[in-house]
């Protein structure tokens, strides 16, 4: 099963000038705001990976909006993100 | 009260225009305000710059409203400014007279509408629909200006901001009518306090009630005339909202950048010039800013 910390690591250290940040830290993470990650770099975050999936012109899904805090919500929605390319 | 309408739509930008990468220290302010992928990858190219006093563009964009709408100076009875709350500390004393007589507006009656950051161009069409309980109002006209004075100021962590004025025109029975109009406050926002749900609230809260009073459901509308903030944002509010990104007009995001309350009439001039909608179109027009939500339902008539 893919570790979406690991993708998600993988991603902030790449595009959002976090190079300093620790695998381990994010893990010990709950709120985004914990790692420095911003409404804005979340936002960026969701619609670059929608666009790296093959889905830009997809909505976000409102419903997303409460995961949008926490570390564990944004790798779920990324997940769905995912499972939404698949199909 | 008789149906009231907006018409002579009109814009009058920055005369300068400048590539983003102008603005001094470009990579640093967005490294700063971390906007890791630059303004180009927000979707900004370009933003207009003023190089003259305010004024000249202010009576620029009247005159092209009072040609466009047809409506004589004279006839003019309120003239309702708007502009962000950045720009009451440096507005010379004698702007609204200014305007006035360059523009042969002897009637009218001046007022500035705002602290509702760029939600204020909405404000300011919801304080002149009230003019007209009085019957013997004919003619209101809403001017929304804004423009920056140090370049640093420009990037912002939410859009780049450029410089324009723009204008139309509110009259009985005539143009795009107003179906309805609503505005939002999320006073976690005024403070830096919001978060993700605070701000959805207030956004559902407030397009449940500008459909419901209109008669408006989502799908009927054409397109969504908006803020310019960041692409991605855009389509984030827009989402929340329950607009499709494909009904969204900020056509004028990558040339004029965010001009403060001006966006969603920049967006409008852009549509009207490109194409002309039948009869019974609906349009939503909406602004956003920290701590507010504004938007209203426009029906197009024959």
């Amino acid at each position: 099963m893919e570790d979406y910390t690991v993708k998600l690591h993988e991603i902030l250290c790449a595009q959002y000038n976090m190079r300093t940040l620790q695998l381990d830290t994010l893990r010990a993470a709950r709120k985004c705001e914990e790692i420095g990650l911003t409404s804005l770099g979340t936002i960026m975050l969701v619609a670059t990976y929608l666009e790296a999936r093959g889905l830009p012109d997809a909505m976000f899904d409102p419903d997303w909006i409460s995961d949008f805090d926490t570390v564990d919500g944004i790798l779920l929605v990324l997940r769905i993100i995912d499972q939404k390319a698949a199909k | 009260m008789t149906t009231l309408g907006l018409h002579g739509f009109a814009r009058a930008l920055g005369d300068r225009e400048r590539a983003v990468e102008s603005i001094e220290e470009y990579q640093a302010i967005c490294q700063a305000k971390g906007i890791g992928l630059g303004l180009v990858g927000m979707g900004c190219k370009t933003f207009r710059q003023m190089t003259a006093p305010v004024t000249s563009y202010v009576v620029k964009s009247i005159q092209e409203t009072l040609m466009a709408s047809g409506v004589e100076a004279s006839d003019v009875d309120h003239l309702v400014f708007s502009t962000t709350d950045k720009n009451l500390s440096h507005l010379q004393s004698d702007f609204a007279t200014r305007v006035l007589t360059e523009s042969g507006l002897t009637r009218a009656l001046p007022v500035l509408v705002t602290m509702q950051q760029c939600v204020s161009s909405l404000g300011a069409m919801d304080h002149a629909r009230r003019l007209f309980c009085d019957e013997a109002v004919r003619h209101v006209l809403l001017v929304s200006f804004d423009y920056v004075l140090e370049d640093a100021e420009r990037i912002q962590p939410f859009a780049l901001f450029g410089d324009a004025v723009t204008s139309c025109v509110m009259t009985r029975g005539t143009g795009w009518r107003l179906l309805s109009y609503g505005v939002g406050v999320d006073f976690a926002g005024l403070t830096g306090a919001d978060d993700f749900t605070s701000r959805k609230k207030v956004v559902v809260s407030t397009m449940n009630r500008i459909l419901e009073e209109s008669g408006t459901k989502i799908g009927d509308v054409e397109k969504c005339f908006t803020t310019n903030l960041y692409k991605p944002i855009a389509w984030f509010n827009a989402s929340v909202a329950g607009i499709h990104p494909s009904k969204l007009s900020i056509d004028t995001l990558p040339s004029l950048a965010h001009c403060g309350n001006c966006d969603w009439m920049l967006n409008v001039v852009e549509h009207q010039r490109l194409h002309h909608p039948p009869p019974g179109t609906r349009f939503l027009v909406q602004s956003f800013a920290p701590g507010f939500f504004a938007g209203a339902i426009l029906g197009v008539t024959a």
